[in-house]
């Protein structure tokens, strides 16, 4: 085990690297700013997986290892900082072991943490380049290129990381996970689909607009980049904004029906164990209309039904503990034993099974 | 031969003839050559739970207690299919079914020491590894017999029949016998929780234990006599009971 975390720090970190050189930044199309890096996972699970300083060595020696391939050797070091910050703050969410995520409030409270730690590693990067090799306004740098990173890195990792939790067992499908998982997945994927409509709608604009005939196409395709770069902030923050207010959301309806599925669980398990039947710690769930209403009447009929039946086993039992061995059976097993055949065969019986067994 | 093992019930109605079919059929499952003696022949019945009409029967336990045959000639193969793989084999010694034969054998009576060399030579000539006996209920001079020359006795009892005392009276004769090998077996049983409450009770105020404890089964009770549940719902609780019954027997 205690190969593990270097092993993920290499491993990950080099696969960082590679990846940040093979496939580099991929650009939305009609946009040369924001960009898409899928491998912005790897040092987040290297964190998760083998802790803070995993992470932290992975995500800047793996973003070091694609500048190098890349050619720009140790000029954006800072950036490697933010990466090993990614990293690094992602291990104080790891995962120990037989640890999972089981309840909403666990699975917001992760993703939220998410977030924050995106934001501060891509603040940092963007406000020391801007110290550090300047080129732009302060309000350029975070407006047009620190917030689509964060828009772009949060919401890859938002779609991404569940699948991989949920494959590696980190993630366990219980219902109120599953609520969380369908919101995310809803909320993101509306804005995705309202993003992409709004991209295409934009195409069609440009391509056919008679008013923009004369505009030429220097103009326009800085046009272009402006509105794409305000449609992927807008979408992206929205997206974002509705995540977290779904998490509350979703916390909501989970404990609206987490609280009476954990009661009907309660009482079934008393039931099991055979605890005094108390009906009346159902009657809040069972005077609800919907169906979890329903299986609450369900059970305290059950529950009626097995106390009826220990009550009638108990005086059963009585009768037993009564009858076993009362006056009466010693007169009837007396009666029988007194016949001359009985007499016969308890003289023979043991001879009958001996002679059978010498047969053999 | 490994045991003849004597399966009593007090009363009528108990499941007793159910009980010793399907475990009958599941040591055969387990390669065990098993002999199934009716000898309840006031009122026979465990023929149709496997399958044997009263046309297939033409000598029966009744020819061999009047002299009409040996005892090896009313006794029938009937192993069911999915036993006979593992070598195992069910032979059933049926009583007779018609009606004249059984108001002369009530009428006249017949020599209950027969019972016992029957039993002897039927499992010398099968070769059988166990002989069951589905016994009558009470306890008349034949089923007082089976107990005798038995091993072991299963006693089968309902606990919502509140018959204790005739239960009772049943396991203090067995002693009487000297049967090496006593133990209980409740149909009908009430359910998880209270199952431990009758065991517990069952064996503290009879002092032998409960071997095995079947609930009661809507699916049994389809299938009824017809047919053997045990080999048809392997999974089915009852079935599980049952087996539960068969490895106490397969224990020395």
């Amino acid at each position: 085990m205690r190969w593990r975390p270097v092993l993920l720090t290499v491993g990950g970190g080099a696969l960082y690297g590679i990846c940040n050189h093979v496939l580099g930044a991929i650009s939305l199309p009609g946009s040369a700013v924001i960009t898409v890096r899928p491998q912005i996972l790897f040092p987040q699970l290297v964190g998760l997986l083998g802790g803070p300083w995993a992470g932290l060595l992975a995500g800047g020696f793996g973003n070091l290892l694609g500048d190098i391939l890349n050619g720009h050797g140790g000029t954006y070091w800072n950036w490697c900082i933010a990466n090993g910050m990614l990293g690094g703050m992602t291990g104080w969410l790891r995962f120990r072991a037989g640890q999972t995520i089981s309840t909403i409030a666990a699975f917001s409270r992760f993703f939220l943490a998410l977030l924050g730690i995106h934001t501060i590693a891509l603040l940092f990067a963007c406000t020391t380049h801007f110290a550090i090799f300047s080129g732009t306004t302060l309000r350029e740098t975070l407006l047009d290129w620190c917030l689509p990173a964060i828009l772009s890195n949060v919401l890859l990792t938002f779609l991404l990381l569940p699948a991989v939790l949920l494959v590696l067992k980190y993630l366990q499908p219980t219902l109120e996970v599953g609520l969380g998982l369908l919101m995310l997945y809803v909320l993101v994927g509306c804005m995705v689909a309202a993003g992409v409509t709004g991209a295409a709608a934009l195409t069609w604009t440009m391509g056919n607009a008679s008013e923009l005939r004369a505009v030429d196409a220097e103009t326009l395709v800085r046009l272009r980049e402006r509105v794409t770069l305000d449609l992927f902030r807008i979408t992206g923050a929205a997206a974002l904004l509705l995540v977290v207010v779904g998490f509350f959301a979703s916390l909501r309806i989970a404990y609206a029906i987490l609280t009476p599925i954990r009661s009907i669980m309660k009482a079934v398990d008393g039931l099991r164990r055979g605890e005094p039947w108390r009906r009346e710690t159902l009657d809040p769930v069972a005077s609800r209309q919907d169906e979890l209403g329903t299986m609450a009447r369900l059970l305290q009929d059950m529950g009626d039904q097995v106390r009826d039946r220990e009550t009638e086993l108990t005086r059963q039992l009585e009768v037993l503990r009564r009858e076993a061995d009362s006056k009466e059976v010693h007169r009837r097993v007396a009666e029988i034993a007194e016949s001359d055949y009985f007499k016969s065969l308890q003289a023979q019986a043991a001879e009958l099974r001996r002679k059978r067994h010498e047969s053999r | 031969m490994r045991a003849i093992v004597s399966i009593h019930s007090y009363r009528g109605g108990t499941g007793k003839s159910n009980t010793v079919a399907n475990v009958a059929a599941l040591l055969a499952q387990r390669g065990r050559r098993v002999g199934v003696a009716d000898t309840d022949i006031q009122s026979p019945g465990i023929h149709t739970i496997f399958g044997l009409r009263e046309t297939d029967i033409s000598r029966s336990l009744n020819d061999y207690l009047w002299g009409n045959c040996p005892v090896r000639d009313a006794a029938y193969d009937v192993t069911p299919a999915p036993c006979a793989a593992g070598g195992g084999k069910v032979f059933l010694l049926p009583a007779s079914i018609r009606a004249g034969d059984i108001v002369r054998i009530l009428q006249d009576g017949y020599d209950v020491s027969l019972l016992n060399t029957g039993f002897t030579e039927l499992s010398a000539a099968l070769s059988l590894d166990y002989l069951l006996i589905d016994t009558h209920p009470g306890l008349s001079e034949e089923t007082l017999l089976s107990i005798a020359i038995s091993d072991r006795l299963v006693v089968l009892l309902r606990p919502d029949e509140q018959d204790y005392q005739g239960t009772s009276v049943t396991l203090k004769v067995a002693e009487r016998l000297a049967v090496p090998s006593l133990g209980l077996m409740v149909n009908k049983a009430p359910g998880t929780i209270l199952n431990d409450k009758l065991r517990a009770s069952l064996e503290t105020n009879y002092g032998h234990p409960v071997w095995a404890m079947a609930p009661h089964s809507d699916a049994l009770m389809l299938v009824g006599s017809a047919r053997l549940f045990g080999l048809e719902a392997p999974n089915d609780p009852v079935t599980r009971a049952w087996q539960a019954l068969a490895d106490r027997l397969e224990t020395p």
